[in-house]
Order: structure tokens, then C-alpha cells, then sequence
């Protein structure tokens, strides 16, 4: 080895060269060893969504191009079916649904969820227990929370109205009817995902260390001051993540509201899903069932770009 | 030191609104506990009452003598810690790569394993359960295990986790000398402690809860799972409500055991004094 | 592009036709839907019995209701694990038969059966002179109520549209709907308006099944008033429970309920002490001109057209409910089920039991009147229960119903 020189230009013209050259190799090796450990560790997570995810997803974007009706050979149509879907109002009116319903949930979800979290940072013995509390309908079964809310939501017996009326409000169909069918649904849904969001939010919470909270109290902060200066900015990839989720499953809202009201009525509540799900299962059109997947899909994922773009820009901003 | 008066009215604050949430979250549970152990025809009698006057656990018993319950529930178990163990580990893994180190295509890959999100189950449905037919794991636990883990969900929330914490232990650690390997597991992911937690908690339930792929995969008597065991009490013109609540409030309680055991690490506080910006 | 999609044709028919040529264990495959646990052994019982006098084994296997004809069969016939015999809906039957997905068995059938069945119960399936399927129950529809709650109204039984119509007005109070009608869309909601359509004198498809004729005056008036029951609020717009098992009758939160034979099995098993005030009448006709009439539903048991061993299934299906002696046959819809058989020995043969309170008035007074459920395509059922939610629900006019029904199912025929 050489030994080091006192200063920069005590080097030749070739010797510092060759520690370019040098330096470059090790960087290369870095960057080959990188890349290598990369690939180790993403490998058996990549090939299982591959294999079971992309595989079929693949296969029922290959079904979108032919008219397939489960019996007999897949007919190869071209882009005939994603024309139709153009043409066919039932499809913009169920996605137009299914955007409404985003709205509706996207933010309520977000906006309790963070107030939850938020509520349940002050010390308190009793957080352990109002967490588990909201924690609950996570793990109730759809067919449960359906049947128990269209109980509570029954226009004459049910809970709700009672509870309405007995503090002098005016009481609703809910279910019952076409104006207020949509946000009924959405209230079982937001009812049903809070909790599972405010422990997102709650992890997310915890990664703020507590030093930047203190120190800001000590500063004479308000609570509000402190939540909008410190802990929302310091959320942000938590923020992000919860969003993105959000977005991307209201947009396939099915299961539950199914269960509750199969679309009703008057397809109030007939979501985009709903309509893929019966052309494919019911009505054996896989071909038109697969392009309105991918119409989805590709709607889906604009939308997280713009989103992605969004949080980058206010990143950039602050 | 005396407390202020804010102090006071904070509490107060607090706890109408805590109370308030918590009546509305967990209200509708108190319902289900309640139909649990009323006959069927008092469940949707009006005026509903909370305690019924025919108080039993009959809808338990039968509930487990009509069907055999507790060995779906053992199959919920071992399908839902499996992949809930294995998948953490992997999730963790791939949230790490693509949080911390670079390689060509990491956007692409990143891109496409959020895109595994935006299609919806039933539009694969088909070729899954063509593709699980072909390995010849239908009604075998690989069927409900092996297609659950890998799950986009876990790795971008890893991934945000990771890329959201500083990254000075980290370096030390590799100036020192550590693997990168070694990096992730002895520094990194002790670190993600709330997040696995939460995880855990998230994977068993989804798991627990899942219903549509194990009934299409895995409907033969001895390898359902509790979901089905539920459904099961539906019928041709009208369900079972008193059993399916009973089954409900039996099924929630794994769900409800982990989440107590393991909330203490999803809001331990993470000291991380000494790492200022 | 094309060349993309031809590889993953291959890709796909390759997989499809290794799950068909994968051995499948000699067998025979026998899907149901759920049925409840008291039900149970009449189906293990004739399994086991089978077992042990043949060859070839039956396996039997259940799924949920909600998911057997959508999910379950569809992802089995897709992946080649259809099953040899299963029961069919009837609003499946047709598509399935058409489909080629049926195999005909009026050669497996015995002389007796053909002629102990109603021909109408025949006739429904079959097409293009194949029967496709073997009925072995039927649900006919009828007009429940509380007796108590006409006695206190002072009301006599409705036997017109009119009194039905008063009746459901008189009855609803705060706490009380007057009437329970289906309000979820789909079969079942069709299912229970037919014989209101068919009484009103109008019907969904013509003759040779090419062209609607649902825009008629006949369907605004049947659309009128059964949409116009929930409209008007005398009708409940959501169920309790289940449509078919709405839990506000037997609670007294409504006074009467439009639904099926099943009701009193249901209501004798889980709220036995309404038994006394339960009341059945036939569904009233719009006027005292006009003739009774009402739909019976009813699964029936089809086999796979693919199946292998196409001599064993034919006779694994019929032995369930046609064998020579019919007191299975009997027992699925006495002792089992409250269903009517379409064997008219059963009801010959077991003449004290129809003697007795409700069955007396199902086998006398309802049978005769009740017609097959139709089986249209999804299109065309779909066409109808949406006329039917927008008379409830979106406030468009009977009228307005009709025509909308007939234009979309039309512009489905030309697809055709």
C-alpha cells in the first residue's frame, strides 16, 4: 500500500488516478453487493406475488380481449369489449357510484381515525381500554354488522330513529331509501374501519419522538399548535400510506355493502365491483367482467400516482 | 403542584368524547353478546332488550354439537399464525430493500407490487383457483397458507416505516463493520417493533376473518375454517341468527387476545432521544 | 397485441385442460347448498345407503347459500371440478341447460315417475323436448297474517286488490308495517311479484320467448300496486333478517307477509308460540273476475353433462326423490322441510297429514292454482326486479316501469 501523503497535491498525476480508478471499483463492488442483498431479501415476496397474483391478474387481462362464457374456447374479440364499456351507462353509473362512495369514506375514515389516535395519545390508563373498544368491529363478521345495522337503521323499530327522535331530531329510511341508502352504507363502512386505521395512525404516532413534543410544550404550544405543526408534518409517510390504502379499497367497496343491501335499492347503492362481480359470476360474460377490471385498475392507479405526486410537492413545500 | 384548570376541562374533554366513541364502536358488540344468549325468537322482538329473561348458553352448545367448530377454529389457527409469522419476515425483508438499498428496477418493482392492490379478488378468483388446482393443493393447508403471503399491504407499509426512521444507527452500525443483513436484523427491524405488532395483529385477522378463498380452496369438513363455520348456520330461506351470533362472539375472541397482548408494543413509545433531525 | 393474447389463450387452456385430464378419484360428486342441521340426515342417510349397495361412491358436499350458484359452481365449472349431480335453482336452469352444461335424462326416467309428476312441474324443465332436470319440491307463495291483528283492525281476509290494499293502510301503525314484500333486488324479489303479474294478466316474454311483452297496462297495474305498497310506506322498505324470513312478522311488527309454504316450518322451529295466530290465505286476485293464481319455486337436481359415469349419476338424482317408494319423497317435504312434492301420490298417500292446519290449505286451495317459477336468463330477471325497485324505490310510474323492462330486455334479445 502506498503510504498517505501529507497533502492533495503531494500525489502525482498518477497516482491520483489510480485512486479514482480504485475508489470507482469499490463503489462498483458496493453497488453489485447492494444490489445483490436487494434481490436476496425482495426475492421470495416478489416470486409469491408473482406466481399468485400477477400470473392470474395476467390471465383475466388475457380474458378481456375474447368473449369468454365459462363453457367452451375463449373467442378472441379485440378491443371490442372495452368499447362496449364506453357505450354502456350502467358501467359509468356504477363507477360514478363507487367514486361517490370514495369520497364519502376517504376522508370520514381518515379524519376519525387521526382524531382517535390523537384522543388516545393523552396519558391515560383508560387508553388500553377505549382502544380495544374501537378495535371491535375490525373483527366482526360482514354478515354480522350487516344484519345488526340494518336492525339499528330499521325505519320504524330501529335503534337509530329512536334515538333520533327521542332527542327531538328528524329520523331517516337509511336503507330504506334511494337519497339515503349511500351514506347509511358508508356509515357501517367508516364504523367498520376506523379502528383499524387509528392503529395505523397510532404506530405512526409513535415514531415522533418525543423530545420535538416536549420541547414544543415547554415552548408554551397549545395542543392544537402542537398537533398542526409537529405531529401532522412528522406523519406524513404514515399520512400517505393510510390514504393511498384508503383510496384504493373504497374504490372496490363490495362486500360489505352486498351483504346489506345487494345494490338496492333501486341501485342506490350498486357500486362498480358489484357489476364486475355479476357480469362474471352471474351473467358468465368473463370477457366484459375482465375489461371493466382493468378500466378499474387503471383508474386506481392514476389515481395513487396523482396522490403519489401530491405528497411529494407538499413535501417539497415545507 | 396543582393542576390547572385546563388540566380539568382537558379530562373532561376527553372523556365525554372517548365514552362517546366508545358507545358507538363498541355498542352494536354489546348487541351481538346479548342475541348470543337469547332463544331465536326474542333477537329481533321489539322493544329489544339487553338481557333476556331466557338468559342461556344453549346457542354455544349447539353451535359446537351441530358443527364441528373447534376444529375449524384449530384450522383458523394454524392457517392464520403461519402466514402472519412468515410473512412478517418477508414483508419485513422486502419494505427494507426498498426503503434502504438500491438496485435497478426498484421503481418498477415497487410500482408493481403496489399495482397487486388496485385488482380486485373476484376478477382473479378463476385463474388462482385453476392455477391452485394444477399444484394439486386443493383442500390442503398449502392452499390457504402459501397464496396468503405474499401481500403488497405489509411490504408498503414497511417500506414507509423504514424509510420514515433516520438513518444514523444504521450507518454507525455499518462503519463498525455489520453486514447489511446483520444491519436489518439487529438494528432495523428491532426498531419496527409498533409496526410488526400491528402487522401481527392486522395478518391473523385478515386471515382469521377470511372467507370467500378458503370456501372456493378448502370446503372439505375437516379443513374448514371458522368463517365457514359460520356461514354454515345460513340457510335456504332464513339463517340461524342465534347460532351465527353465537359462533361471531366465539370467533372474535382469539382476535380480541392477541390485540390485548400485543398493544403494548404497537404504542410503545420509541425513545429516540439523542437523534435530532 | 394478438400474439400476447394468444399466449395467454394458451397458457390458459393449457391449465384448464391439465385440471380436467389430473385424475380425478373415481367417483361421484353430489353439491348442495346448506340445509340445516336437521336436515342433514336425510341426505347422509341416503349417501350411506348408496354406498353401501354400489360401486361407485358418493360424495357429498355443502356450501353457503349466498355463494353455491354464483362463486361456487361457476369457479367449479371453470376449473373442472363441476360437480356429477347438484341441485339447480330455477332461475338458473335455463342458462345451465342451454349452456350444454345438463344432461338430458328423460332415458334414465321410469315410466311411474313420468306419470306421478304434475306435467307442469315437467314441462318447466324441459327444452327442446330434454328434460334437464328432476324436480323434487315446490314452494308455492301465499298470503300469511296474524289473525289477532285483523280481528283487532275488524278486518275480513283481503280477497282483491282493493281490500288487500285497505288492509295493509288499516294495519300499519307506528310500530306495525301492514304488509312484508321483498325489497332486496334480485330472484327472489321476482319470484314472489309473479303471481301478482300473472294474476294482473301480464307476463315478462312471449310464447317462443322472442320478444317481452311486459309493455302492457297489465304490468303498469301489477308494478302500480306492488311498488306503490312500499311507496306509501303500508309496506316495510327493508327486511329484518331475511327476505324470505322477515323476523318483523312473527315479532308483530308486520300484520301480513307475502312468502312461502317454509314460512310455517320456520316460524313452528323458532317462534312456536305465533302458531296459533298464523294465518294462511291465497295471494287475492286484483278483482273477484280475475282468476287466482301463484308461483311455486323449487330446486331440482340436475346432472353434469360431463359427468363420467352419466348412468350412475342419472340414477344416484332420481332414487333421491323418485324412487318407487315414495315415502323419501314424502318425508323431505313433512318430515324434513315444509315443501310440496310434485309426486301426486305423496299428497295421496299421506292424506292425514295434508288434512291438517296449513297443509290442508296448501294442498287444496293453493296447489291447483300454482304455476312453475320461470326461468329466465340473468339479463332478463335482472330487467324485471329493476322495474320493480323503481316503482318502489325511484318514484317512476308503473307505466314508465313497463316500458323501460320491455325496451332492455329487447335490446338483450338482439344480443342473443
Amino acid at each position: 500500500m502506498t503510504q498517505a501523503k501529507l497533502s492533495a497535491s503531494e500525489y502525482s498525476d498518477a497516482e491520483r488516478e489510480r485512486m479514482r480508478q480504485g475508489r470507482k471499483r469499490a463503489a462498483n463492488r458496493e453497488k453489485r453487493e447492494q444490489t445483490l442483498v436487494a434481490y436476496l431479501f425482495i426475492l421470495p415476496d416478489l416470486l409469491g406475488l408473482l406466481i399468485f397474483l400477477v400470473l392470474p391478474m395476467l390471465m383475466a387481462f388475457a380474458i378481456s380481449f375474447s368473449d369468454w362464457r365459462l363453457t367452451g374456447v375463449p373467442e378472441f374479440v379485440g378491443m371490442r369489449n372495452y368499447e362496449v364499456i364506453f357505450k354502456d351507462p350502467k358501467f359509468g353509473a356504477s363507477l360514478g357510484r363507487s367514486v361517490l362512495y370514495t369520497i364519502g369514506f376517504v376522508p370520514a375514515v381518515y379524519c376519525l381515525s387521526l382524531g382517535m389516535a390523537v384522543l388516545l395519545t393523552r396519558k391515560a390508563r383508560a387508553n388500553f381500554f377505549f382502544r380495544t373498544l374501537y378495535f371491535m368491529p375490525i373483527a366482526m363478521s360482514l354478515v354480522v354488522a350487516g344484519v345488526m345495522w340494518r336492525f339499528m337503521f330499521d325505519p320504524g323499530n330501529g335503534l337509530i330513529n329512536g334515538l333520533l327522535s327521542g332527542v327531538g331530531l328528524p329520523t331517516f329510511q337509511w336503507l330504506g331509501s334511494v337519497q339515503s341508502a349511500m351514506v347509511s352504507v358508508l356509515i357501517v363502512s367508516v364504523w367498520k374501519s376506523a379502528g383499524y386505521f387509528m392503529i395505523i395512525l397510532l404506530a405512526g404516532i409513535q415514531d415522533i419522538p418525543r423530545d420535538y413534543i416536549e420541547a414544543a410544550e415547554i415552548d408554551g404550544a397549545t395542543r392544537l399548535q402542537t398537533f398542526r405543526h409537529i405531529i401532522l408534518p412528522l406523519l406524513k409517510p404514515t399520512s400517505f400510506f393510510v390514504i393511498v390504502i384508503l383510496t384504493i379499497n373504497a374504490l372496490q367497496a363490495f362486500d360489505q355493502i352486498y351483504v346489506m343491501t345487494n345494490g338496492g335499492p333501486a341501485q342506490a347503492t350498486y357500486t362498480l365491483l358489484m357489476y364486475i362481480y355479476e357480469k362474471a359470476f352471474r351473467e358468465w360474460n368473463f370477457g366484459y367482467s375482465g375489461a371493466m377490471s382493468v378500466f378499474l385498475f387503471i383508474i386506481i392507479l392514476m389515481l395513487t400516482l396523482v396522490q403519489v405526486r401530491f405528497f411529494r410537492s407538499a413535501d417539497e413545500k415545507s | 403542584m396543582r393542576k390547572s384548570v385546563s388540566h380539568y376541562a382537558g379530562a373532561w374533554v376527553y372523556y365525554t368524547i372517548a365514552i362517546g366513541l366508545a358507545a358507538v364502536f363498541a355498542g352494536p358488540f354489546l348487541w351481538m353478546l346479548s342475541s348470543s344468549l337469547k332463544p331465536p325468537n326474542e333477537i329481533f322482538a321489539s322493544p329489544p332488550t339487553l338481557l333476556s329473561s331466557n338468559f342461556s348458553f344453549d346457542n354455544y352448545v349447539e353451535v359446537f354439537r351441530q358443527a364441528p367448530f373447534a376444529r375449524y377454529m384449530l384450522n383458523s389457527f394454524i392457517v392464520a399464525i403461519t402466514v402472519t409469522v412468515v410473512a412478517l419476515f418477508l414483508h419485513s425483508l422486502a419494505g427494507y430493500a426498498l426503503a434502504r438499498l438500491e438496485f435497478p428496477g426498484k421503481r418498477l418493482v415497487f410500482i408493481l407490487i403496489l399495482a397487486t392492490l388496485m385488482v380486485p379478488f373476484y376478477t382473479i378468483l378463476i385463474p388462482l383457483a385453476m392455477l391452485v388446482r394444477d399444484l394439486g393443493w386443493i383442500n390442503t393447508y398449502w392452499a390457504l397458507i402459501i397464496p396468503a403471503i405474499p401481500h403488497a399491504f405489509g411490504i408498503f407499509w414497511l417500506r414507509q416505516f423504514f424509510l420514515g426512521i433516520p438513518g444514523e444507527l444504521e450507518e454507525a452500525a455499518r462503519i463498525d463493520g455489520a453486514s447489511r443483513m446483520g444491519v436489518f436484523f439487529f438494528v432495523a427491524l428491532p426498531l419496527a417493533k409498533p409496526v410488526l405488532a400491528s402487522l401481527s395483529v392486522f395478518f391473523f385477522l385478515a386471515n382469521w376473518d377470511a372467507f370467500l378463498w378458503p370456501l372456493v380452496a378448502a370446503n372439505a369438513p375437516e379443513m374448514r375454517v371458522v368463517q365457514l363455520g359460520i356461514q354454515s348456520f345460513t340457510g335456504e330461506h332464513g339463517n340461524a341468527w342465534h347460532l351465527i351470533m353465537a359462533a361471531s362472539v366465539v370467533s372474535i375472541i382469539p382476535t380480541l387476545i392477541l390485540f390485548f397482548g400485543l398493544q403494548r408494543y404497537i404504542v410503545e413509545s420509541v425513545k429516540m432521544t439523542g437523534l435530532k433531525g | 397485441m394478438k400474439k400476447v393474447f394468444l399466449l395467454a389463450a394458451v397458457a390458459l387452456l393449457a391449465m384448464l385442460s391439465f385440471s380436467v385430464l389430473q385424475a380425478q378419484d373415481d367417483g361421484l360428486d353430489f353439491w348442495t347448498f346448506e340445509y340445516d342441521e336437521p336436515v342433514d340426515p336425510f341426505f347422509t342417510e341416503y349417501v350411506d345407503e348408496w354406498n353401501a349397495s354400489h360401486d361407485l361412491q358418493v360424495e357429498r358436499q355443502e356450501f353457503p347459500w349466498a355463494q353455491y350458484t354464483g362463486e361456487i359452481l361457476t369457479t367449479g365449472i371453470a376449473t373442472g371440478t363441476a360437480p356429477d349431480v347438484f341441485f339447480i335453482s330455477p332461475g338458473d336452469w335455463r342458462r345451465y341447460a342451454e349452456s350444454g352444461l345438463a344432461l338430458p335424462l328423460e332415458d334414465y326416467i321410469p315410466d311411474y315417475l313420468k306419470e306421478d309428476v304434475l306435467q307442469a312441474s315437467w314441462d318447466a324443465v324441459t327444452l327442446d323436448g330434454h328434460i334437464y332436470s328432476l324436480p323434487f319440491e315446490m314452494e308455492p307463495v301465499v298470503l300469511w297474517y296474524s289473525k289477532s291483528a285483523l280481528a283487532e283492525a275488524g278486518l275480513e281476509v283481503p280477497t282483491t286488490w282493493d281490500e288487500l290494499q285497505a288492509a295493509a293502510e288499516a294495519l300499519t301503525t307506528e310500530d306495525r308495517y301492514g304488509i312484508l314484500i321483498p325489497t332486496a333486488p334480485g330472484y327472489y324479489e321476482n319470484f314472489v311479484f309473479y303471481p301478482f303479474m300473472w294474476m294482473a294478466g301480464a307476463d315478462v316474454m312471449n310464447e317462443d320467448f322472442s320478444a317481452s311483452v311486459a309493455n302492457s297496462p297489465e304490468m303498469a297495474q301489477a308494478l302500480e300496486f306492488w311498488g306503490g305498497l312500499v311507496r306509501d310506506g303500508y309496506a316495510a322498505p327493508t327486511s329484518t333478517g331475511n327476505d324470505p324470513t322477515d323476523e318483523r312478522f312473527p315479532t308483530g311488527q308486520g300484520a301480513m307477509f307475502v312468502s312461502g309454504y317454509w314460512v310455517y316450518g320456520w316460524i313452528q322451529a323458532n317462534y312456536p308460540e305465533m302458531l296459533e295466530d298464523l294465518g294462511v290465505a291465497a295471494i287475492p286476485a286484483p278483482t273477484a273476475d280475475h282468476e287466482l293464481a301463484t308461483v311455486y319455486g323449487g330446486w331440482t337436481a340436475m346432472v353434469y353433462a360431463d359427468t363420467e359415469h352419466p348412468a350412475e349419476a342419472a340414477e344416484f338424482a332420481i332414487n333421491m326423490f323418485g324412487a318407487e317408494d315414495n315415502s323419501r319423497a314424502a318425508a323431505w317435504g313433512i318430515e324434513y322441510n315444509t315443501k310440496l312434492s310434485p309426486r301426486a301420490s305423496v299428497i295421496e298417500d299421506n292424506a292425514e297429514f295434508y288434512s291438517q292446519f296449513p297443509h290442508d290449505v296448501f294442498a287444496n286451495d293453493i296447489f291447483p292454482t300454482a304455476k312453475a317459477e320461470p326461468s329466465y336468463p340473468p339479463e332478463i330477471a335482472q330487467a324485471v326486479w329493476e322495474g320493480v325497485q323503481d316503482v318502489m324505490f325511484a318514484g317512476v310510474s308503473g307505466e314508465d316501469a313497463a316500458a323501460a323492462m320491455a325496451e332492455k330486455i329487447d335490446s338483450y334479445l338482439l344480443t342473443r
